[in-house]
């Protein structure tokens, strides 16, 4: 099983004042209108923001206006940033409500303008075409069961296991309670383990 | 530890053994091991929840479109400058003209002589009804002190105004040198049109 270590969360609580951020220099040259500091706070962290608008969203299409529609905002608020938290915090909320309102607009019509072209979308860690072909089965029987669950739960799935935040920061992010935020990811993974654990043990006891 | 009190906790303890984690947590690591070490339910549970949690650690991302930051930085360019922030990043040939043509508006206006104002009903200063001039001369008096030279200085501010308007309306709109010599040239005729026009008259 990876073992992936993650930043330790702040010890301060949201709003007591500034935070430890990589980003903050170039966050501060954004405040005033520097553009190109802009584009590379987008380069940085664009990849997170459009996994996690593809995740909800299910759709290349509609996570790439989404992404862009993100930014606008952040560009936007950028002024009245003070950085009471770090960027990346700040930027996923604004992402997770932005995402999380374009698919109840969107309700009736995701599902017709679902993204089969997942597969050449993720990362493959594998090589050997034979291995590859193994890990893209997995990653479409993950993707598709994580995309069977409720929007709430695929959030605290892609906020804790793709972007790796810690439960602090994901308590930040989504203004809930960390109890709250453990419940969340506790029921996530029993539904999961329902949906993937079964068909994968039959695979096992029919070797 | 019962089941029902391991049960909620347990792919808690699973993710945070898989990401080496610990503090902050909602269970007792000894107790929870000691009973999944009596308990086949449980511990059959805990498999379950482990070959989810290695799943999920190699959960895959998506490669975002290789262009996706030069299309945000295209849309985002349609928002520049921040609305917040726009007089910093203001040209001087801008608000330099802007701030003239503000100084020169006030200027005119308090330099107009009260008895020029028109003269409607108003609300009351002072327990009368005030006429419109009145009212304005409460908020213009500490202004007219020193510009109080009645037509001339209206006429000199209008001026100023004018031309002020004119210097900010040439470097808002995008005009060429080109365009400028021709605006410049119409104007000068229809200057001289009028300058005839007042001689012939007298």
């Amino acid at each position: 099983m990876a073992r992936v270590e993650r930043a330790p969360a702040s010890a301060a609580p949201p709003g007591a004042g500034a935070v430890d951020d990589p980003l903050a220099a170039l966050v501060e040259r954004c405040r005033h209108g520097d553009m190109e500091a802009f584009e590379r706070v987008v380069a940085e962290t664009q990849s997170g923001v459009y996994n996690l608008a593809y995740s909800l969203l299910g759709n290349h299409e509609e996570a790439q206006d989404a992404t862009q529609e993100i930014y606008v905002r952040v560009w936007r608020a950028l002024p009245g940033f003070r950085g009471e938290a770090r960027l990346t915090t700040w930027l996923y909320r604004i992402a997770v409500n932005s995402c999380l309102n374009r698919r109840r607009r969107l309700k009736g019509r995701l599902a017709e303008v679902e993204d089969d072209g997942i597969l050449e979308r993720l990362e493959s860690s594998e090589a050997n075409p034979a291995d590859v072909a193994i890990q893209n089965d997995r990653n479409r029987t993950l993707w598709a069961a994580v995309r069977r669950l409720p929007a709430k739960y695929q959030t605290v799935i892609h906020l804790f296991y793709q972007q790796q935040l810690t439960y602090d920061e994901m308590a930040e992010v989504l203004a809930m309670p960390l109890g709250t935020i453990k419940a969340q990811l506790n029921r996530a993974r029993h539904a999961l383990a329902d949906m993937l654990y079964s068909g994968q043990k039959e695979q096992r006891d029919a070797v | 530890m019962q089941c029902d009190q391991v049960q909620p906790r347990l792919s808690e303890y699973i993710a945070d053994m898989a990401s080496g984690r610990g503090g902050g947590a909602s269970y007792d690591a000894d107790a929870l091991e000691r009973h999944l070490a009596e308990c086949p339910a449980c511990r059959a549970e805990a498999e379950r929840l482990r070959y989810v949690e290695e799943a999920l650690w190699s959960y895959p991302g998506v490669t975002p479109p290789a262009t996706l930051t030069a299309d945000v930085m295209r849309r985002v360019a349609l928002e520049h400058p921040a609305p917040e922030e726009a007089w910093r990043v203001l040209p001087w040939d801008v608000w330099v003209p802007a701030g003239a043509f503000l100084l020169a508006l006030l200027v005119a206006v308090a330099s107009i002589p009260p008895h020029m104002l028109p003269m409607v009903p108003g609300q009351e200063i002072g327990g009368t009804v005030a006429s419109w001039s009145e009212q304005v001369n409460v908020f213009l008096t500490p202004l007219q002190g020193p510009v109080q030279g009645g037509l001339l200085w209206s006429v000199l501010a209008a001026i100023l105004a004018t031309t002020a308007g004119l210097g900010l309306s040439l470097a808002l709109s995008d005009w060429s040198s080109d365009e400028v010599s021709a605006m410049e040239s119409r104007l000068s005729a229809a200057a001289s049109r009028l300058w005839n026009s007042a001689r012939r008259a007298q």
